[in-house]
């Protein structure tokens, strides 16, 4: 008998299954599969149902040994996803294009320890995209935020 | 005949003033992603879409057109430079460009490689004005049953030739199909799949979903490789100076590049058409047909060929791409899938009745690439003398820039915060995908064409009364699922087949 071990990677097909579980149920559920003709859940029913039976396979397959590649997750990635996710949450405050300029800004001097004259450059390269290309030109109006209800 | 006076009125369409500044903006921003190590034409494409959402489609394409065309040329800067490609199809140029540039003569690496780009290109653009019009002809041959089996070799040939498992592609590929299926029903407009949820009810909007899957997810990894980019960068000279009147090839050279160039140019086209090759594919088939050709140095040691041969390939294959996308409405690359979405943005279908309903949007664009290829060529060589100083922009750098195009982009493509919620998951699902050997360029691919296969799909159904035959009853339809079916059972059979080997090994050892 093999010795089959946990790994991380088996969270994904584990993962789609569920996903896969959910379409079906909810497609039958909701939609039915044939009422004369094809019904809305159709086609989601028959790619959910080859989805479910694929992450099966790539669940059992992935659970032998050696099929598994060990894979490792570093500090330094997840910093980059808390960025963005603080960027998100500082948009309630002080809206989105003061946001993404604050980021730069600390990530750029806390992480990347740059000299203040990158810093300086690359925080008005930024300021002239975003106001001059996405402001200016596209005409996007950017939420302001608390701060911006505020003023 | 017929095509050459529908291509002169295409140059009608491109030669206007705004035509001709996106076309040429779009090579400038396409050769410094290109440059970029570590961006790719993939996530470039994306990133940039946001800007054309100003233009009108003819525009707005020739743009995307231009930007994904001079993005093969931008790859070979810091492949050449400075041995990191900065994309995957300049890898190849990699093995012989470095080399070269060690033996002094860097300059003229990067023009051999410019007009590889040029001239291979050039055959591409040819072969596609040559037979994108017939190939729209024969697909308009196509019923519901034939379009369905069409879309499901495409669907399957690209999860089968990105990545080495079959099944994580099939996954993947599912994965991306149901997650467009969330909002609306594509034939009766009735909400499915929403969840109660008001924003989910409009679906999954498509250019947030592809900046999150491509461009956050790769700023997620290029963090990992700051350290590798600054080691490169200490070990590099950075005095080198380069001018455009030293980096000329002499005759001898020029007659050294050429046959590999026509040679590639011609393979990388069709390897081009074929759905989930790409460029890659094409610059690394270039590649290895060269090394069956005779070179005047042996290659990897910096052989002039070597770069052309690469270099030809995957321009052609760029434009090669194209064919099936306009004719057929069937990206063959993740960037493919990206342009044919934001077609299908523009409120255009892609497919055979493409030439016939939107002529002059066609041609312009065939055109347009005509035009983005000279701008490429001379915009490559003018930037020749700035070119240290354009890549001596470190990898760290770029982290927190991208990041903030990323969330500045899918904000504007969608006036909301969901846009930009929607690329913030996608981007984090998309990287936890890649880490873990799924490749997300078929989830790209299944998402864009998904709406397309359904509706055929049904409506097929819908005529046959439910009867499975409607996929078999003629002989182009058995044609098309005898590929269809080769393409599933052939990594089975051969997962098998090694299986086996392996097993009579181990048990004569």
């Amino acid at each position: 008998m093999e010795n089959r071990k946990w790994n991380l990677q088996m969270l994904i097909p584990l993962a789609t299954t569920v996903f896969s579980l959910v379409f079906i149920v909810v497609g039958i559920k909701d939609f039915g599969f044939w009422t004369n003709q094809p019904t809305a859940a159709f086609f989601p029913i028959i790619i959910a149902s080859v989805l479910l039976l694929s992450s099966i396979a790539c669940f059992v397959q992935l659970s032998k040994p050696g099929n598994a590649k060990t894979v490792r997750y570093n500090r330094d990635e997840m910093m980059v996803i808390l960025g963005a996710a603080g960027i998100l949450l500082c948009t309630l405050l002080v809206g989105l294009v003061p946001s993404c300029l604050l980021y730069i800004f600390l990530w750029l001097k806390f992480v990347e320890h740059a000299p203040w004259k990158a810093i300086i450059v690359i925080e008005i390269i930024m300021a002239a995209i975003i106001l001059g290309v996405f402001v200016s030109w596209l005409q996007v109006r950017f939420p302001t935020g608390l701060l911006g209800s505020f003023l | 005949m017929e095509n050459i006076s529908a291509l002169l009125s295409g140059f009608q369409v491109v030669l206007t003033p705004e035509n001709i500044g996106v076309c040429m903006l779009g090579a400038v921003l396409g050769l410094i992603v290109g440059a970029m190590p570590g961006i790719g034409s993939l996530a470039g494409v994306a990133l940039l879409l946001p800007l054309t959402y100003k233009f009108n489609p003819t525009t707005a394409i020739i743009m995307l057109g231009a930007l994904y065309y001079s993005n093969m040329y931008g790859g070979s800067f810091s492949a050449i430079l400075l041995n990191i490609p900065g994309d995957s199809p300049a890898i190849t140029t990699a093995l012989d460009g470095y080399p070269m540039a060690k033996k002094g003569r860097p300059g003229q690496a990067l023009v051999a490689a410019n007009t590889a780009s040029f001239i291979g290109g050039t055959i591409g653009i040819l072969i596609l004005t040559c037979t994108a019009s017939g190939l729209a002809n024969l697909g308009l041959k196509f019923g519901y049953a034939e379009m369905t089996l069409v879309l499901l070799i495409a669907m399957t040939s690209i999860s089968w030739l990105i990545g080495e498992n079959p099944i994580k592609g099939i996954v993947i590929t599912m994965l991306g199909i149901l997650v467009a299926s969330i909002g609306m029903d594509t034939l009766t407009g009735a909400p499915r799949y929403d969840f109660g949820s008001m924003y989910l009810l409009g679906g999954i909007p498509f250019t947030p979903f592809v900046i999150g899957c491509v461009g956050f997810a790769q700023v997620i990894k290029l963090i990992n490789e700051r350290a590798a980019d600054e080691k490169q960068r200490q070990g590099e000279e950075r005095n080198v100076k380069l001018s455009i009147k030293d980096s000329m090839l002499t005759k001898h050279d020029f007659r050294r590049i050429l046959p590999p160039i026509l040679r590639s140019g011609i393979l990388g086209t069709f390897v081009g058409v074929l759905p989930g090759s790409g460029a890659t594919t094409g610059s690394m088939m270039g590649y290895a047909m060269q090394k069956k050709f005779k070179s005047e140095e042996p290659m990897g040691t910096g052989a002039i060929e070597g770069i052309a041969a690469s270099e030809a390939a995957n321009n052609a294959a760029a434009a090669g791409a194209f064919a099936p996308l306009l004719a057929l409405g069937i990206p063959g690359s993740g960037t493919g899938a990206v342009l044919l979405g934001g077609l299908m943005m523009w409120g255009l279908n892609p497919g055979p009745l493409l030439f016939d309903s939107n002529p002059e949007f066609c041609w312009g664009l065939i055109s347009s690439l005509y035009l983005a290829n000279i701008f490429t060529l001379l915009v490559a060589i003018l930037v020749i003398p700035f070119l240290i100083k354009i890549l001596s922009v470190p990898v760290k750098y770029m982290i927190p820039i991208i990041t903030c195009v990323c969330i500045v982009g899918a904000y504007s493509t969608s006036n909301s915060m969901y846009g930009v919620m929607v690329m913030f998951v996608s981007g984090i699902v998309g990287y936890l995908l890649e880490k873990n050997g799924f490749p997300t360029a078929p989830m790209l691919l299944a998402f864009v064409l998904a709406p397309m296969l359904e509706k055929n799909m049904r409506k097929a159904f819908i005529a046959s009364q439910g009867s499975l035959k409607v996929f078999a009853d003629s002989p182009l339809k058995v044609v098309l699922l005898a590929i269809f079916l080769i393409l599933i059972f052939t990594p089975i059979v051969k997962n098998i087949l090694r299986k086996s080997k392996a097993k009579k090994t181990a048990a004569s050892v």
